[in-house]
């Protein structure tokens, strides 16, 4: 028999089953998602979205910086910590904010950086690539798939990876 | 501007925290529970921030990302469910994620995560994970190596005759091959 952390007798893959009080229904029992009114939602985020570029401005900022010394050799002790930290903010945070696209390029940032490839000369180029991408992306202010606009930056993208691919 | 609901939703009681160490999407969250009528919203930026907060603010529901620096999501769940001390215990956790593949889910429901909200987070993706927490809440469970909300696919009504031994102390794991990923609706494992 094994012991449960409140002291309680289990037998081998045993369990005890837990009711706590539903609190959340004493205070909420009222709220059905079907009730809300989602127009009036979308319209309280309409101006996080439009202001999305200006918000981030400051991370689009740190994130060229941090390149610029990481490139130039010139990098500061923090610069890959805070380059990478700033791919994964973009990469988690961007589609919910209506830009996808700043996502999708950001993840292939986070991706390098996780594994610890910022500095190899052969993906100097890629880098900057995607770096570039999302300066665009956001001076653009280019929402959602960003059309033919966007399709463009997508296929630069593949192309600096072919390269990068090739010169492995 | 903030947008507020026309009519009272029945959230206006509700405290929630939300954990996330990216201000825009800290922000994001706040707008949108504030736009669906709930009363109280505090922030934090990590794991270890959040587990304070927990302590002075009491939240009703906390909305944890995965990815942190410092103590990140599943650590921050981890500590909260294996507190026996703690009386925060049993505080619904919704898991933001990025990230939906089948360990990453089984990780986090391992901890003792109540409901997934997968990015990019909507508004009526978020309405339903709290409207699961309360009309929808599932019992805990208590077994040598694990705490937390039944991982178990919840169990449909029957009205036939008793087949199963009673719940409490049997001598069934709550973990084997009947659970599995089907616990959590198709919708928590993608993105909407």
């Amino acid at each position: 028999m094994r012991q449960s952390d409140t002291g309680m007798q289990l037998p081998p893959g045993g369990f005890e089953l837990v009711e706590p009080p539903n609190l959340l229904a004493s205070k909420a029992g009222a709220f059905r998602a079907k009730n809300v009114d989602h127009d009036r939602l979308d319209r309280s985020l309409a101006r996080l979205v439009r202001n999305y570029p200006e918000a981030v401005a400051e991370q689009r900022v740190a994130l060229r910086a941090a390149w610029n010394r990481i490139k130039n050799q010139e990098a500061l002790p923090d610069d890959l910590r805070r380059f990478g930290e700033i791919a994964h903010d973009f990469k988690g945070q961007a589609a919910s904010f209506g830009y996808p696209l700043v996502g999708h390029v950001a993840e292939t940032l986070s991706v390098i950086a996780k594994a610890g490839a910022v500095r190899r000369e052969r993906l100097k180029q890629l880098v900057e690539a995607h770096v570039s991408a999302i300066e665009q992306i956001l001076a653009a202010r280019i929402e959602g798939d960003g059309g033919a606009h966007g399709k463009a930056i997508v296929e630069g993208l593949r192309e600096a990876t072919r390269k990068a691919r090739e010169t492995a | 501007m903030r947008w507020q609901q026309t009519q009272p939703t029945g959230l206006e009681r509700l405290s929630v925290l939300v954990v996330d160490d990216s201000r825009s999407m800290r922000e994001l969250l706040s707008v949108l529970l504030f736009g669906l009528g709930v009363g109280s919203i505090a922030s934090a930026k990590d794991g270890f921030d959040a587990l304070h907060e927990l302590s002075h603010g009491k939240p009703d529901i906390v909305f944890v990302d995965w990815s942190m620096e410092g103590m990140d999501g599943l650590a921050f769940i981890h500590a909260v469910r294996s507190d026996a001390r703690s009386p925060f215990r049993h505080v619904p956790i919704v898991m933001i994620t990025g990230y939906a593949e089948r360990e990453r889910v089984t990780a986090a429901r391992d901890a003792g995560v109540n409901e997934f909200l997968a990015k990019p987070i909507s508004g009526k993706a978020l309405a339903a994970r709290i409207e699961n927490l309360i009309h929808r809440p599932r019992p805990f469970i208590r077994t040598a190596t694990y705490y937390g909300p039944d991982r178990r696919r919840k169990a449909e009504t029957y009205e036939g005759p008793e087949r199963r031994a009673p719940v409490a102390t049997a001598t069934r794991a709550d973990t084997g091959p009947a659970e599995d990923l089907e616990f959590f609706p198709a919708e928590t494992m993608e993105k909407p």
